[in-house]
């Protein structure tokens, strides 16, 4: 049953008749009255603007599709650039630069492994199969972003960034109490002032810790902690800001939380059918696995008492009551440790 | 049957019902609508509740309690006097006066209540604020989160569809929650906050301002003369964007003051506003929007009466705040209007309410990478899915001959699992196998109210183990419920009808503490001038002396902070 289906509309529908939809259909099926068709109809619901706004991650005619580019991609290496849409380029990105960029990978020496184009980084995989990690260079004097702040921003910019500035030049730079003094900028409740002195802010922190001295601590989670409660980093994502690269991106010590799964716009984030719950592009042994269990094999441990036990109770058979008694205890053991055994071989298969 | 709708505040509470199509606010015995939530108990050892006890905050600091919403799912306990209290019991009792002024308003018995929350109450606060109503003698057949409440009382006033942002600042939480309103729909995308940040941190911030300008530190100060400062502070905030005030305390006996203007108050509480735009980045990303899309931005909660929070939000969005409904009253509105719906109002056919799981729910699990076995924080339910919601993920044994999982249940947003709350366990059997060759199904299920449900199936044997998280060691077993409950019972309460004359009394006892010389021994004259009336027990007399007395309080009042 396809989301379509669900919502009893055409596959061609837009936003409002969709909307329309589902409208009529929760009413009808009240979530704290119907939780169960609740689900199906809101996950219905989310599938069907998620396929509006993204059209291609749902290409209907995909099964044959990708079996043929499948067959031509050693050939089509490099050009699929050309299909996808100019929105999901990264920022100052085009299509001349991504044909200039194919021509350099073409033209590099094999045993080069770095490539500037056009103001891209091009490093090349480990393995031939990896292909190129591409980042944007960072350009200070023709930063068209900071260009856009007005008069007033640009100068306390200007500031904040000399304070830090002295602030890498100290023996403690790590100490989150230099940092404190930002929280009274109340600047920095303008998002684009924000973003801009955030990526500024943490390309010299990226670069302190890749430079800094054995003396030196590195500015690690407790001072980025500090920051982030007044920059709100955390949350946001390399491609966020636009003067910091994949690689300082990844000499920072970010204090870590989890990414939202429905709003990160990826097409197998829908993978709810009928209950049942699909990780995305993980495979199921290595990913989720258990955690707490019991070290001591209790076989083990049942046998060992069993010898204890048995030697004790002979004994005690032996000297009050003769050898017979002996054989009747004896027999009574190996019949529960055969049991034992057997279960065990139950559980084996 | 008549469900009454409590909005449980930090500082002040409130109470409405859904009746004949309409919202009816409940006043409480000093016929105001909103009681402020603060506990004490009178030198005669009877509970007070509501503004009688907040004018004894000044005057029996030692006896009073207030802002306890904060220690909701906490085991931490208050002491009052010789009494010590949990942050449920305290809230029970705010519950209680509450009910008892609603049976007394519709002259009818209440059973039922629909008590919001913030939406970035963990579970454990939840079920806290779930038993508070059950120790009042209310069953609480619903919790709704306060921002979707106030969207609720925002989104049916206006009529208006579109894309809107709740910003709720109260006086201790700020929840942010992005919704879309559309064709009867209220659809909730996304809920975040911070839980230490409200009205009462301004005045914090101002208390902390001020000593530092002088040196001064709090521990110095005695209990009295800190609540005196906060109380004097949280006056002059009210009036912040007035005139200049000057704002006369004493520390350790020596007497001290500080001018206070909308200028100094700006910077004191850039800091805090600053700590704003956090949870609205958050929401709004999550809902997968921009700052752009947005519709609307509506201020909610007490604090957004400040200019600066005003302005600190429009910044935020660049958009002016719609301020078109009372931020006092929104969700306690909405509430109201939740109850409605419970209670099946006709003339709300048209209307559905979905909401959010405002966190991450998950187990602990343990991941390998390159060769080595690591905790993680496996998601099950991740952040802002629309509930109620029902999911299952499948986890593997890691050792040959492993005979038992545990499976660790948590609510945070952390990768390392001890960084997040932990909820419950549960342990499950498995049989003895190779390693990976065991599974378990673990479903979680989300209800409406915010409670989890936990399914454990191992896998080869079709075995199922059930738990419903509610015993952490923070909330309530059934035999601790049931010793409140006797406890509370215990408790002496005052008469209705007299609960006006205490709180006139302790008004008048808190402004002789703060007054001084001449002013002092007039509103002396003027007490024991009521106490007199009072002891005469003649009720045509009495209820003109109240006004009288109550009338030259509030001359003493404004005079105070001129």
């Amino acid at each position: 049953m396809t989301c379509w289906d669900v919502l009893d509309v055409p596959s061609d529908s837009d936003r409002s008749a969709i909307r329309k939809a589902y409208a009529r259909l929760i009413k009808q099926f009240r979530p704290d009255e119907s939780p169960k068709e609740f689900q199906d109809i809101n996950a219905a619901y989310e599938e069907a603007l998620h396929r509006l706004r993204y059209p291609y991650l749902y290409d209907d005619s995909d099964a044959e599709g990708l079996e043929v580019e499948g067959d031509e991609n050693s050939e089509r290496e490099g050009a699929d650039y050309e299909e996808v849409p100019e929105e999901f380029f990264p920022p100052g990105m085009t299509k001349e630069i991504f044909a200039n960029i194919d021509e350099a990978i073409k033209n590099l020496p094999e045993n080069e492994m770095i490539v500037e184009v056009d103001g891209f980084r091009l490093t090349r995989g480990e393995n031939p199969e990896d292909g190129f990690a591409i980042e944007k260079l960072f350009d200070p004097d023709n930063d068209t972003f900071r260009e856009n702040l007005d008069a007033g921003s640009r100068v306390e910019l200007d500031r904040l960034l000399g304070e830090l500035e002295r602030i890498f030049e100290t023996e403690d730079a790590a100490n989150p109490r230099h940092w404190e003094f930002l929280s009274s900028c109340d600047r920095l409740l303008d998002a684009e002032f924000r973003y801009q002195l955030t990526g500024e802010l943490l390309r010299n922190i990226a670069h302190y810790n890749l430079a800094r001295s054995a003396a030196q601590a590195p500015i690690g989670i407790v001072a980025m902690s500090c920051l982030d409660r007044y920059l709100n980093f955390s949350d946001a994502s390399c491609s966020d800001y636009h003067q910091i690269s994949e690689r300082e991106w990844h000499a920072l010590r970010m204090p870590h939380r989890m990414k939202n799964v429905f709003s990160s716009g990826e097409a197998g984030s829908f993978g709810v059918k009928g209950g049942k719950f699909k990780r995305n592009g993980k495979g199921g042994g290595s990913d989720a696995i258990n955690r707490e269990f019991i070290e001591v094999d209790t076989l083990k441990f049942v046998f060992s008492c069993g010898w204890v036990a048995l030697l004790i109770f002979g004994s005690i058979a032996i000297v009050k009551n003769g050898f017979s008694e002996f054989i009747f205890v004896l027999a009574l053991f190996a019949a529960i440790l055969f049991g034992l055994v057997l279960s065990n071989i139950e559980n084996e298969k | 049957m008549t469900i009454l709708a409590i909005d449980l505040g930090t500082t002040n509470s409130a109470c409405a019902v859904w009746r004949d199509n309409d919202v009816v606010f409940i006043p409480n015995k000093l016929g105001e609508f909103l009681t402020p939530s603060v506990v004490g108990i009178d030198d005669k050892g009877e509970i007070l509740v509501g503004q009688g006890a907040k004018e004894r905050l000044i005057t029996h600091p030692n006896m009073t309690v207030a802002v306890f919403k904060r220690l909701m799912g906490t085991s931490h306990k208050v002491a009052i006097h010789k009494t010590s209290f949990t942050a449920v019991e305290l809230s029970s009792l705010v519950i209680k006066s509450l009910k008892e002024d609603a049976e007394a308003f519709l002259n009818s018995t209440i059973d039922e209540a629909v008590i919001s929350v913030p939406a970035y109450f963990n579970d454990n606060q939840r079920y806290a604020t779930k038993k508070a109503g059950e120790l009042a003698g209310l069953r609480v057949g619903r919790l709704i989160n306060e921002p979707t409440a106030a969207a609720m009382a925002y989104g049916l006033h206006e009529k208006k569809e579109g894309i809107f942002v709740i910003v709720d600042l109260g006086g201790g939480t700020l929840d942010v929650t992005v919704l879309e309103f559309f064709e009867g729909v209220m659809q909730v995308h996304a809920s975040a906050g911070d839980n230490y940040l409200g009205g009462e941190d301004f005045v914090e911030a101002m208390v902390d301002a001020a000593l530092k300008a002088h040196g001064l530190k709090r521990a110095d100060m005695t209990p009295e003369e800190t609540h005196q400062l906060s109380m004097k502070m949280e006056t002059a905030k009210r009036r912040i964007s007035g005139p200049e005030q000057l704002v006369s305390y004493t520390v350790a006996g020596t007497s001290y003051s500080s001018k206070i203007d909308t200028e100094w108050f700006n910077r004191t509480a850039t800091p805090l506003l600053i700590r704003i735009q956090k949870p609205v980045e958050s929401a709004v990303r999550d809902a997968g929007l921009s700052l752009t899309e947005i519709d609307e931005v509506v201020l909610v909660g007490g604090a957004t009466r400040l200019s600066v929070v005003r302005s600190a939000v429009g910044r935020i969005f660049k958009k002016l705040p719609a301020c078109t409904i009372d931020p006092d009253f929104a969700i306690v509105k909405g509430g109201a209007v939740q109850a409605g719906l419970v209670q099946k109002s006709a003339a709300l056919d048209d209307l559905v309410l979905t909401d959010v799981c405002p966190f991450t729910l998950g187990v602990d699990a343990v991941d390998e990478v390159n060769g080595q076995f690591v905790e993680v924080f496996s998601p099950i339910i991740e952040r802002n899915t629309t509930v109620p919601v029902s999911r299952v993920s499948r986890y593997y044994t890691v050792q040959d001959n492993q005979t038992e999982i545990v499976t660790r249940v948590f609510q945070g947003e952390h990768r390392k699992p001890s960084k997040n709350v932990y909820l419950g366990s549960l342990r499950s059997s498995v049989p003895r196998n190779k390693a990976h060759q065991e599974a378990i199904d673990v479903r979680f299920s989300y209800d409406m109210n915010g409670i989890l449900d936990v399914d454990v199936t191992v896998v080869s044997t079709g075995r199922t183990y059930n738990k419903v998280i509610k015993n952490s060691p923070a909330s309530l077993s059934d035999d601790e419920f049931n010793k409140s409950l006797e406890r509370l019972q215990k408790l002496k309460f005052h008469p209705r009808e007299s609960e006006r004359n205490r709180a006139l009394m302790a008004r008048g006892e808190r402004l002789f503490e703060t007054a001084l010389g001449e002013e002092r021994s007039a509103i002396a004259a003027l007490i024991s001038g009521f106490e007199a009336v009072l002891n005469r027990q003649n009720a045509m007399e009495i209820s003109k002396a109240q006004e009288e007395f109550e009338q030259a309080l509030e001359q003493f009042d404004l005079e105070e902070w001129h």
